[in-house]
């Protein structure tokens, strides 16, 4: 199963976890990327995440694609964040089930890493005294 | 020939736009219509050499042609997650 999306609405995590996984698999590994409060060493107080959606789920498709020629991956789910994003709420799920564990990890780990080179979307922190997109952070 | 420049995030608030249709010469390239921009918004030069750039929603080299009717996107290094 291939679930791929962007949403607006706050992450479900709970329930995201729960579709994945199939009675072949023997791990069931997700990521949940987080809004963090520092940055450069100023306070963060919420982020906004912009996407080109189209290409974006394009991308993120490709990227699913890969991970599962790479590995023998079963169930891949991938939600991302757009609009505003409180500190802690999560930005990115994402979710991988694999037959065994080690597979699991390097695709998950493949998916993130590759998420934040290749995939249309952009952050912009916002601190007490202004905001910055963290493209352009000195 | 007419296509549609689509910018996103710094570089579509330092140009004011996020979507323009202009009238280009037939087989001008990504780079040449990044020139053009730049020209109009000198503060895309200091960033030229980090934009990115997409062809109808596929990542685009600075020497590729563009056709009629083609969606160039324009932006900067993607930093989601």
């Amino acid at each position: 199963m291939r679930r791929i999306e962007l949403q607006e609405a706050p992450l479900d995590t709970a329930a995201l976890v729960k579709t994945v996984g199939t009675k072949e698999d023997g791990a069931v590994l997700t990521f949940i990327g987080t809004a963090r409060r520092g940055s450069m060493g100023k306070s963060v107080t919420h982020l906004h995440y912009e996407a080109y959606e189209s290409m974006a789920i394009k991308e993120l498709g490709k990227i699913a694609d890969e991970a599962c020629s790479r590995w023998p991956v079963s169930d891949c789910v991938i939600v991302h964040r757009t609009g505003t994003v409180g500190l802690g709420e999560p930005s990115v799920f994402i979710g991988v089930s694999t037959p065994h564990r080690a597979e699991g990890f390097q695709a998950l780990q493949f998916i993130i890493d590759t998420i934040k080179k290749t995939v249309p979307i952009w952050k912009k922190e916002f601190f007490e005294d202004g905001s910055m997109w963290v493209s352009e952070r000195p | 020939m007419k296509i549609t420049v689509k910018l996103f995030a710094s570089v579509r608030d330092l140009c004011g736009f996020d979507e323009k249709e202009i009238i280009v010469p037939e087989g001008i390239t990504v780079e040449e219509v990044l020139k053009r921009l730049t020209v109009s918004f000198p503060g895309l030069g200091a960033k030229r050499a980090a934009l990115l750039c997409a062809i109808n929603e596929e990542y685009a080299p600075p020497d590729a042609a563009l056709a009629e009717g083609n969606v160039l996107a324009v932006f900067p290094p993607v930093s989601g997650g």
